[in-house]
């Protein structure tokens, strides 16, 4: 069977790692400090992060779980990024703890005892459901994380190729039915974390709107770190210009469906226009909101569209990821446009746009930094492809054309 | 290493199945219309469905000189059977452009034996999902008048409204549609023409082909144009059924208004239009012994797409019962409990979770997924629920809406019956005269996935070199016989 030590990810991972974890520690002192000053805004700052960071490792379950059931060469060479992706949901619930500690500062609806709206959704929003329901995510994303990560490590075991195809299709197996209940987690989540930021509000699309947004990241993040991975060895042996422009392809794809998405939402609550909906565009669509919202248009969707339909910035490893980074800044103003506009506590619900703080940087950086850390400690633990996977050659073979 | 490929063949099967060559599959695809004589059963069932058109025929003439006043339509319900079924058919047009246009696209293999009938499936769908808005107009001579133009009325089209945004998609739809089965078929046309030994046949085919000749340039000009298309109808199979699901979802009304609808209408569609494509392929396979090409491996597939899609669309339930309850909105609650146990069409939202939820669960399990008895079935069921589905929708949503005072009950007619019955009729009549005269399955397409037509490149790349590889396969050299 194939060698492991050829594929060992290269030591340079562990220096970025150190590095991450400096940012990050540095970003927890000052996130520390600012949350003594101004905990609300501080907290949903570190939300932000959490919801930016930990949606690039949900969307790594989720792409993990896609890639099984569809099969094809670009699967098989992200595999190993996913899973590490995947794997740092382990400290998902570690990164959730202030935001348990300080529910009561976040989110509004934790001071409407007696709105009848929140009174009618009954024990589903109150504290302890609240934390009830997202220790059951961390669980059911911990249980998929954990077993496809573990049959996929008894791939580089097996004896033979007979054995690694039969945990091949293990994994296959159970990530049909396990999409459907990621689906459904991802969707409580989202409603959970970030739509109840919003007492009232309500949208049916909103989980497929984190589904395939964390997708995105997901995507982007993984072509970021490969393009960085693509000239050092192992990966200089693997990755070649039709794997970035498959990974490119469905970067595309997944910013038109963000951007479909969002203009459906927009324009059935535009167009229906009623008091229970449309509040929510209404501060979103004014003043510094409307300016981002247009941002989002155009850098989220309109920049990237036009960018990404040319073949040939697609098959160029660098210039994809500059893109993947430059998509990944504008989720992260997405989030920030979902998260900050949302009615502050101790202002009386107002919606000034007194909400710009500098803290908004800090939980990022420092939730980034911890994250990434974990990441890289999690990529170097294997191999950096399945080595013993069926399809392994041709899917180094495919990307070797051109 | 051929431990490998066996590995891997046992993963992904070849699509096609038994000894062919290039010649044998051209014999077997091209005799169906020029050698074999027309079987028996072809005239009974186009007979049956022929007959059934008329009645569509006789509604259709009874409906224009009497107006639509012979259907059950009525104040608050409005729309019923016309947009239900409108809705139906144009949503079974689904699957025909998402898999000639999105699986091409993604170098799906497996999209080339069923992709011919697919797309003639959407075009006579679209076909029979066009008459119903079309009747509903009343005056289906002044539907011209749906089009932006300059007249001397002074007078435009709402232009904010979804409706007038369906008769762009619709009729866009409808011209890429035939437009790509069109030019996939010149190929397969030129191979009639140079084997029909019927003089007419021959002039036929011959004007249809336009001259074809299989040159090296015609390929490459081929290849271009097809994937061009494949491109613009990309957007539209997700454009057409959004659209769709605007006509209700810009609404008000509870039960229509909800942000879910655009996706949720689009998966339903492919859903619905997957389940039309197995319900057509799976006698079709049979009757004219074409299991070589449209193998087990390829129900499977498809089977896995319809719970894929099936699933996307429980989901789409399972969202609209949750934000009914989340949002504590008088309405919202109430069109929820209206729909599911209190109201009077209760039954039909059970029978459509038991439909479009519950039966497709079996196809979890390998048993149901490799039957074709019951792929076949739980496909009709399928099509039966996702009626129900555009049923529970209009129907509950309209009977009940906000002011008790101004409810009331739906009840069809006969002739809303009879329209929608005449149109099945319509439809399997054009499949049966589609199935007599043109190539059933792509015959170009399914030498280039036979053994033989493996090409060693220099580097392992294929998709970049299908011009010269279809042209290798389809060389004119011992075609003309």
């Amino acid at each position: 069977m194939t060698n492991l030590e050829n594929y060992q990810a290269p030591d340079e991972i562990n220096r970025w790692r150190t590095l991450a974890l400096g940012i990050g520690g540095i970003g927890l002192i000052i996130w520390a400090v600012g949350c003594y000053f101004d905990s609300q805004n501080a907290l949903r700052s570190w939300l932000l992060g959490f919801i930016f960071w930990g949606g690039i490792g949900v969307g790594g379950l989720g792409v993990l779980i896609l890639q099984y059931l569809t099969g094809g060469a670009w699967g098989v060479v992200i595999r190993r990024t996913v899973e590490a992706a995947s794997r740092t949901l382990l400290i998902l619930p570690i990164l959730f703890i202030p935001l348990a500690v300080g529910v009561t500062h976040l989110y509004e609806w934790t001071h409407l005892e007696n709105d009848p709206i929140i009174q009618g959704r009954g024990w589903y929003l109150t504290v302890g459901g609240w934390i009830a329901r997202a220790v059951v995510y961390f669980i059911l994303w911990g249980v998929m994380a954990y077993l496809l990560n573990k049959w996929s490590a008894n791939q580089d075991k097996a004896a033979d190729m007979e054995e690694s195809a039969k945990w091949l299709g293990t994994a296959t197996a159970f990530s049909g039915p396990t999409m459907v209940a990621f689906a459904l987690v991802v969707t409580f989540a989202a409603v959970d974390w970030v739509m109840t930021l919003e007492p009232h509000w309500f949208s049916t699309i909103w989980g497929m709107l984190f589904i395939a947004g964390w997708g995105l990241s997901c995507f982007c993040f993984v072509v970021a770190i490969l393009a960085l991975l693509s000239d050092k060895a192992p990966m200089n042996r693997v990755l070649g210009k039709r794997h970035f422009h498959d990974l490119g392809k469905l970067m595309l794809a997944l910013v038109m469906v963000w951007a479909y998405f969002n203009f459906s939402q927009y324009l059935i609550i535009w167009s229906g226009n009623i008091p229970e909906e449309t509040g929510w565009y209404l501060t979103r669509t004014k003043g510094v909101w409307g300016v981002i919202g247009l941002l989002l248009i155009l850098f989220h969707f309109a920049f990237p569209f036009l960018i990404l339909l040319q073949q040939d910035f697609k098959r160029k490893a660098k210039l994809l990821a500059g893109m993947g980074v430059f998509i990944l800044v504008m989720r992260l103003v997405d989030m920030f446009y979902l998260i900050a506009p949302s009615p502050l506590i101790e202002h009386g619900g107002g919606h000034e746009a007194s909400h710009f703080s500098w803290l908004y940087l800090v939980g990022p950086i420092a939730v980034g930094g911890l994250w990434l850390a974990f990441f890289f400690y999690q990529l170097k633990q294997r191999p950096m492809v399945p080595i013993n996977d069926p399809f392994l050659e041709n899917a180094i073979k495919h990307g070797k054309g051109h | 290493m051929q431990d490998i490929k066996e590995i891997q063949e046992r993963i992904y099967p070849p699509m096609v199945e038994g000894e062919h060559t290039f010649d044998t599959v051209t014999d077997k695809i091209s005799d169906l219309t020029l050698k074999k004589k027309t079987p028996f059963h072809w005239f009974i069932g186009f007979g049956i469905a022929f007959i059934i058109a008329q009645i569509l025929l006789f509604t259709i003439l009874y409906l224009v000189t009497t107006g639509i006043g012979i259907w059950g339509n009525n104040q608050p319900v409005g729309w019923a059977f016309d947009i239900i079924n409108f809705v139906w058919w144009i949503g079974i047009g689904h699957a025909g452009t998402l898999i000639s246009a999105i699986l091409l696209l993604l170098n799906q293999k497996w999209r080339t034996s069923i992709n011919r009938f697919a797309e003639a499936m959407t075009l006579f769908a679209v076909a029979c999902a066009g008459l119903f808005p079309l009747l509903h107009t009343g005056r289906p001579w002044l539907a011209y008048w749906l089009f932006p133009y300059p007249n001397t009325m002074g007078m435009w089209p709402q232009f904010r409204s979804p409706l007038m945004w369906d008769v762009f998609a619709v009729s866009t739809y409808a011209t890429i549609s035939a437009l790509f089965w069109y030019v996939g078929l010149i190929p397969d046309l030129a191979t009639l023409r140079d084997r029909a030994k019927n003089k007419y046949f021959k002039l036929v085919y011959g004007l249809l082909s336009w001259g074809w000749r299989g040159s090296a340039r015609h390929w490459h000009r081929y290849e271009i144009t097809y994937l061009l298309l494949a491109g613009l109808s990309t957007p539209l199979v997700l454009s057409v059924h959004s659209i769709v699901s605007f006509d209700f979802s810009v609404s008000q009304v509870p039960g229509w208004h909800a942000t879910i609808f655009p996706p949720y209408f689009v998966a339903g569609a492919v859903f619905a239009g997957f389940a039309m494509v197995l319900i057509l392929c799976i006698p079709l396979r049979h009757v004219y012994r074409m299991k070589d090409f449209i193998t087990h491996t390829h129900l499977v597939y498809m089977a896995k797409v319809m719970l894929a899609t099936g699933l996307i669309v429980c989901y789409g339930y399972a969202m609209e019962a949750f934000f009914a309850w989340y949002s504590q909105a008088q309405y919202e609650v109430f069109m929820m409990k209206n729909r599911a146990w209190e109201g009077p069409y209760w039954w039909s939202y059970w029978l459509l979770i038991l439909c479009n939820g519950a039966s497709i669960q079996l196809l979890w399990f390998k048993r149901f997924r490799e039957s074709e008895f019951w792929l076949f079935t739980i496909s009709i069921v399928v099509s039966i629920g996702m009626w129900l589905e555009r049923f529970v929708i209009i129907v509950t949503s309209l009977h009940r809406d906000f002011l008790p005072s101004s409810w009331a009950m739906y009840s069809p007619t006969m002739f809303d019956w009879s329209m929608f019955l005449g149109t099945l009729g319509f439809f399997f009549t054009l499949i049966y005269l589609f199935v007599r005269f043109l190539p059933i399955i792509s015959i170009f397409e399914v030498r280039t996935l036979l053994p033989s037509a493996e090409v060693e490149h220099h580097h392992g790349h294929d998709g970049e070199h299908k011009e010269s590889f279809i042209e290798q396969v389809n060389e004119p050299k011992g075609e003309t016989a």
